[in-house]
């Protein structure tokens, strides 16, 4: 039988994910919510910085993501995955991102950074 | 030839510092994680949730990670203190899951979480981590627009999975009612699960509820979601009583082959969990039944339960770790066909072959094996 404090420990890493499953309704990233492959976002990416526009590889580079593919979860895991590079790698703000995707299927549509 | 006691320490469950039940969920998880090869995936820090872990050394941060994986995961396997092993191992994945939102992931989020709480050590924690997952994903499902109309399932399964059965039943009925169907079962199953999860007196139902759902998906989509499809089952353990009490294996005693087969099991069986008695020794009357009986199967008697034939040898070989490492390597390797191959053996599916070859092998066992080792009868403990 567990001791009184690894148990303790034990139910906090339980209600912590209880506290991310009620705070995800308020937000739309899916993070330590438990949303395994509810959504399928396809969607190409390019990036101009200073007029220069990065190749395939230069964006895998930089966002550990493939320029164009899916997603089993969330687009705004990608959206806030760029943002978040972009803002460490370029804090200047040089950096032009566009971002083509449906979910589900659903029509294109279309993510700019920085947002306008 | 006898082995050396630290390659049979993964078929020991016993004398470990946690539950049996427990030393196997860990044990399946470190294979998992080694099967395939999941260090591969482990990154330096980038974007992570936590930002003090960018400011540490990336390579070190991510050698030191796979090295505590891999060396975690052999712990588990081979060593005794598996609690310590099973810390180390869970830490280091939901480390890894925290330094990097391009790793992070709720396959390896839920493995990280299932060795943290097993290393507690209290079963009832992973039985609700287990339901917390289910009450997550069902909720998440069942507010979102897409699984409400089926568009989500008709998408995923007719255009991204090209999944043979949704394409020929999707157009028979009117648009999109397949999808919403699926969708609408999806959403119940785990909903239910997480309920059902929660009570012990349901955790039966649950269990065959769950693994029938997932690997319904794996034969869906042939795939296993990276580690989430092991992960998921293995967890189930948790809800499984352990046998407290040897079980008593009634068997043909002056039948070389039977000698042979029980040897060859007691190999996997070092914790003794199976008590072989000869049925010459009249133990059968203990429970009524005939020598007849006991002439044409072999019989396993565990609490008040008793099984024969094909169901007894069913019953038996899935208290052997072994069973599961094997099943576990085959659904690495060859998931779907691992699955259905596993689900039919589990299930009454199998019954009227496994009977039927049963009785074939039982009515032909003088015939087969070395028929001169059979031992005379008596009580003995593998």
């Amino acid at each position: 039988m567990a001791g009184k404090l690894p148990f303790a420990l034990g139910l906090l890493l339980l209600a912590a994910q209880l506290g991310g499953i009620v705070y995800s309704r308020f937000t739309p990233l899916r993070y330590f919510c438990w949303a395994p492959f509810d959504q399928q976002t396809q969607y190409v990416i390019g990036v101009e910085v200073g007029g220069e526009r990065l190749s395939h590889q230069q964006i895998q580079a930089r966002y550990r993501r493939a320029a164009s593919g899916s997603d089993n979860r969330s687009a705004h895991h990608l959206f806030d995955i760029i943002e978040g590079a972009e803002s460490r790698i370029e804090p200047a703000g040089r950096g032009r991102v566009t971002v083509l995707y449906r979910i589900n299927g659903g029509p294109e549509t279309e993510w700019r950074y920085p947002r306008p | 030839m006898a082995l050396p006691a630290a390659l049979t320490r993964p078929f020991r469950l016993q004398g470990a510092d946690l539950e049996p039940r427990l030393v196997l969920l860990c044990r399946l998880l470190a294979l998992t994680l080694l099967f395939t090869w999941h260090v591969q995936y482990l990154q330096t820090p980038f974007l992570s949730f936590v930002p003090f872990l960018e400011e540490l050394p990336g390579v070190a941060f991510q050698r030191t990670l796979q090295v505590t994986v891999v060396a975690g995961s052999l712990a588990m396997l081979f060593g005794a203190r598996i609690r310590l092993a099973a810390f180390l191992t869970g830490a280091a994945l939901l480390l890894a899951v925290l330094s990097s939102r391009t790793y992070f992931g709720n396959n390896k989020t839920f493995t990280a979480l299932l060795l943290l709480l097993a290393a507690v050590g209290d079963a009832r924690l992973l039985r609700w981590q287990v339901a917390i997952l289910y009450f997550g994903a069902g909720l998440n499902k069942a507010f979102d627009p897409d699984w409400h109309s089926g568009q989500f399932f008709d998408h995923w399964a007719a255009e991204r999975l090209r999944n043979a059965f949704y394409l020929w039943a999707a157009p028979l009925l009117p648009p999109l009612v397949l999808g919403k169907l699926f969708c609408g079962m999806t959403i119940a199953v785990e909903l239910a699960l997480a309920g059902l999860m929660l009570f012990r007196r349901w955790a039966w139902p649950a269990v065959w509820i769950s693994a029938l759902f997932q690997c319904g998906l794996v034969l869906f989509t042939g795939q296993t979601f990276t580690l989430f499809f092991f992960a998921s089952q293995i967890a189930l353990l948790a809800f499984v009583e352990w046998p407290k009490e040897p079980i008593t294996v009634i068997w043909d005693g002056e039948c070389g082959f039977c000698a042979q087969a029980r040897d060859r099991i007691s190999q996997f069986d070092p914790d003794g969990l199976f008590n072989w008695v000869a049925q010459q020794t009249g133990i059968g009357q203990r429970w009524g039944l005939s020598r007849e009986a006991l002439a044409n199967a072999m019989y396993t008697v565990s609490g008040e339960r008793i099984r024969s034939g094909y169901a007894a040898f069913r019953a038996m070989i899935v208290w052997l770790p072994a069973f599961w490492y094997a099943a576990l390597a085959a659904a690495v390797l060859a998931p779907r066909p691992a699955v259905l191959l596993l689900l039919l053996f589990l299930t009454p599916l199998s019954n009227p072959i496994g009977e039927g070859v049963y009785r074939w092998v039982a009515r032909n066992r003088h015939r087969f094996g070395d028929q001169t080792c059979a031992v005379p009868p008596g009580p003995r403990r593998s």
